[in-house]
């Protein structure tokens, strides 16, 4: 059941809606959650009834060890925690990269491997980091006797089950013991409505549009010599904007659908093309995992407290591993190591001041030029099949599989045969002028516009504010007239490309 | 008091929600894209979503028209076979050809029409590579849709974005991609001036031609689905005594070439000798007159029209597809009394005593027309 789907829009959510109202009438708040479990469940059932069992056991076994751990806080036995870390990350190491692992063993031994992927359970990346902080949380004493109805819920809760945002037991814990008079109220539907509007929006009438342009090259690289200039870069451009319409319109919904329930999840975009360096960058992009990955393993490897050579390294694991959390392929592993060496280079520029000597705007225009290049060629990375289709694509990029333009191009530009271009007309996904112009648009939106955080400010304050850039906008949203004409537009167009049902991207990982 | 404001938002969120989507379904009733509804609120000059939405719009079409007469194929007759020859004697005549069509989508669309109006008369027009196994049904072929009511159909067209950008095409008088009149043949000028765009017949015969020798590896044997799907359509005709006629396609002679070139010539006359057997074969069983089986390919004045290096052609737009030009002709020798055409000949009416001297006749015409075409020959693309 995906949030862009009629069945989740108009009979899961208003269910889950209904009975939770009930309950809380009927029973009060604990019921009403319990209810919210429930219906969590159901939720995650809806895809792979069979994966069910898994996530529960899971759940209650780390519930019962963080009760252990809980009740002995800083003074328990470090194996106990040795022993949750080991069953989550063997769970997730056996569902998601024993085949990786067999098959590149055997490789490296000459073999081959005629072992099977196992079908991966949804979200099982996403719920065993739930619960590591949630021991993590335990085994430091800051737990205070959370329920296993409020942890079940805690790790269940469908808005974030399937694709985050990665949630910490302190961000979300203490709102579910928090007394209410009421349940939704009018300012949570309406904040509520209009993030998960606003969600809707960026994923099925923008991600899903551009996400045409992008599997015909990325998936067939194969099938043609090599792929013209402008396809790459059309391909490589579109699923840039793809892949963050697509993941965080699923974060505006998961943070809507929570605030409906009186629930307030943390922010896991702000803006990330937007940034002028990938420091900057990895602030705003994924918020949730880059913070995770930087407190529970960044941190723990010394962070830069042992000097610059120990920092280095621990930079570029941390991303290794970040790059491996997202697949097990070396697509995925080459990606994270790109952005560890980015981020030296970062660090290194940085020290020595290198932008800080140039003039105001460019100095900006080149930080961000570089980063958003950056950016891309990681991205070409990350949906490449593999490594060969990688480097094939970033050398169309560059024009090291020669430039190709229309042959108009060339009658009105004649200097262009000059310089070694060549006209072409037997373009793959490449449409002219229009198709440029769509997806300039859409950068320029990603870069100028305010996001949903910063529009929805005054009503909305997600747990992390504290560690969000700090940019404001005029753009304020308000329960007014004028709001519900524009949030009312965008659902329309939404719920109008309900027919074109696709899964989010990030569901995968 | 805030409260009162945020409950008032809720409130014009609905109801601005209601009104543009009410919006977007009166727009989508009134120009009807996809041919929904009989008529339409706001007429337009055609229906540009009609290529996009082929099985939707044709199966429509067959609700509304309640056709008497049909033309069943692929794109090939589609193209060149028109509804309005004299030879259709029941009326309303409607072509029912569907792009990239399998058997299957044909049979169920046969059946059908089969089941909205008496069926009087239909042709079906064969394609050798509808015989031949892979392929998938059509992503918007609907079983539900052919079996009555299908209140997906309705939701899409009338409140979905794919309608409403239909609605908007239609009303501007947009081009479609292909473009169709009401009776389900595809516009011949529109046809010709794609030809012209691509740079005249002989590119468009070879732009064609390219993609045939680089579609992949060549079958060597027939579908045993798609064959059990054609004895079901010669059942369905005779469950419902529609006088039904089937005519092999009039492809150019330089498609038999390519099916020369990539193995599949002995292919194609077994194909031939099966598809007579099974038609005779029925005829046995049912103790009626077997359902007349022509053969249009072959080499002939037709088949081997030189190809204009400019301009176009008069019978083909590339190899495989002819136009409405050759498609009379072919209507004219299907529906005609003359004399029976000679072994070899264009719509040779098929049997299997004869096969073999028609298969002879057939391959004594390449030879010739190997020997006069050798330099035109030449150029056709390899396989790859």
């Amino acid at each position: 059941m995906l949030f862009n789907s009629g069945i989740f829009l108009f009979a899961f959510l208003p269910l889950a809606m209904l009975g939770f109202g009930l309950a809380f009438r009927w029973r009060g708040l604990e019921a009403a959650w319990t209810w919210l479990a429930a219906a969590s469940v159901v939720f995650y059932g809806w895809w792979n009834p069979t994966h069910v069992p898994l996530l529960l056991g899971s759940v209650t076994l780390n519930y019962l060890l963080a009760r252990r751990l809980s009740h002995q806080g800083a003074q328990s036995s470090n194996w106990l925690l040795v022993a949750g870390v080991i069953i989550n990350l063997g769970l997730l190491g056996w569902f998601k990269y024993w085949h990786f692992f067999a098959s590149n063993v055997a490789a490296l031994f000459g073999q081959e491997w005629h072992g099977q992927p196992l079908e991966l359970p949804l979200g099982i990346s996403f719920f065993t980091f739930h619960q590591l902080t949630y021991l993590l949380h335990c085994r430091a004493g800051k737990d205070q006797g959370t329920s296993f109805r409020h942890y079940l819920l805690y790790v269940t809760f469908f808005p974030q089950l399937i694709a985050g945002p990665i949630v910490r037991p302190h961000e979300m814990l203490p709102q579910l013991k928090r007394p209410r008079e009421r349940v939704f109220p009018w300012s949570d539907l309406s904040v509520g409505f209009t993030l998960l509007s606003l969600g809707l929006f960026k994923k099925m009438v923008v991600a899903d549009s551009v996400a045409v342009w992008v599997s015909p090259v990325f998936d067939h690289v194969h099938d043609v010599s090599h792929v013209a200039m402008l396809d790459a870069w059309v391909a490589v451009l579109a699923y840039t904007l793809q892949l963050y319409f697509d993941f965080s319109g699923y974060s505006d919904m998961a943070l809507g659908l929570a605030r409906m329930f009186g629930v307030d999840l943390p922010a896991n975009f702000f803006s990330p093309y937007k940034a002028q360096s990938i420091v900057d960058f990895w602030r705003r992009w994924h918020i949730t995992l880059s913070s995770f990955l930087r407190d529970y393993l960044y941190i723990p490897l010394g962070g830069s407290r042992k000097g610059p050579l120990r920092r280095s390294v621990n930079l570029v694991l941390v991303m290794f591993i970040g790059g491996l959390w997202h697949g097990a392929g070396w697509t995925f592993a080459l990606w994270g190591l790109w952005h560890g060496v980015c981020l030296l280079i970062n660090h290194a520029s940085t020290q020595a001041g290198l932008m800080q000597r140039l003039p105001r705007l460019p100095g900006t225009v080149l930080s961000w030029s570089l980063t958003f290049l950056a950016v891309i060629m990681g991205w070409t990375l990350f949906r490449s099949p593999n490594i060969a289709t990688a480097g094939s694509l970033i050398q169309s990029l560059f024009g090291l599989n020669g430039m190709q333009v229309p042959p108009g191009w060339l009658e009105k530009l004649p200097f262009l045969s000059k310089i070694g271009v060549t006209a072409h007309a037997d373009w793959q996904i490449f449409g002219g002028p229009v198709q440029m112009a769509v997806l300039a648009g859409l950068l320029v939106a990603a870069v100028a516009l305010p996001n949903t955080l910063q529009i929805t400010r005054a009503f909305f304050t997600p747990p992390n504010q504290a560690g969000l850039p700090e940019e404001s906008t005029r753009w304020q949203w308000m329960p007014s007239p004028r709001w519900a004409v524009v949030i009312a537009a965008a659902l329309t167009l939404s719920l109008l490309h309900l027919g074109r049902i696709s899964e989010f991207l990030y569901f995968q990982f | 008091m805030e409260a009162a404001f945020h409950r008032r938002f809720i409130l014009q969120l609905a109801l601005g929600l209601i009104a543009l989507l009410g919006l977007a379904v009166l727009l989508n009733r009134a120009a009807n894209p996809y041919c929904l509804f009989a008529t339409d609120w706001l007429p337009a000059k055609s229906k540009p979503e009609t290529f996009t939405h082929l099985r939707l719009v044709k199966a429509m079409q067959v609700r509304h028209v309640k056709p008497q007469a049909v033309i069943l194929g692929s794109s090939r007759a589609e193209t060149g076979l028109s509804p309005e020859h004299a030879g259709w004697k029941a009326r309303p005549a409607y072509n029912l050809g569907l792009s990239d069509a399998r058997l299957y989508e044909i049979k169920s669309y046969f059946e059908f029409a089969c089941s909205q109006a008496q069926v009087k008369q239909a042709m079906l027009l064969l394609d050798f590579t509808a015989f031949l196994p892979g392929g998938r049904n059509s992503p918007d072929f609907s079983e539900e849709r052919l079996q009555g009511f299908s209140a997906e159909d309705y939701l899409l067209g009338l409140c979905s974005w794919d309608a409403t950008s239909g609605s908007l095409n239609t009303l501007l008088g947009r081009q479609g991609e292909k473009s169709y009149l009401a009776n389900g043949s595809r516009d011949v000028s529109v046809e010709n001036a794609r030809v012209k765009a691509k740079g005249g017949a002989l590119r468009a015969f070879l732009a064609y031609e390219k993609r045939f020798m680089t579609a992949g590896t060549a079958p060597t044997h027939l579908d045993e689905e798609a064959q059990q799907v054609f004895r079901d359509i010669l059942a369905v005709a005779r469950r419902h005594s529609v006088d039904l006629r089937l005519a092999v396609a009039p492809v150019h002679a330089r498609y038999l070439e390519m099916l020369d070139r990539c193995g599949q010539a002995a292919l194609f006359e077994e194909w031939k000798k099966w598809i007579t057997a099974e038609v005779e074969k029925e005829a046995v069983d049912s103790k009626q007159s077997a359902f007349p089986l022509l053969d249009f390919s072959g080499y002939n004045e037709f088949t081997t029209e030189p190809v204009p290096e400019k301009g176009l052609a008069t019978y083909y737009l590339e190899s495989s597809h002819f136009t409405q030009a050759l498609g009379d002709k072919l209507l004219d020798r299907l529906f005609s009394d003359e004399a029976p055409a000679t072994p070899g000949a264009f719509g040779f009416r098929m049997s299997s005593a004869q096969m073999e001297a028609h298969l002879t006749a057939i391959r004594e015409a390449r030879e010739r027309y190997h020997r006069e075409r050798a330099e035109e020959l030449a150029s056709l693309p390899q396989p790859q």
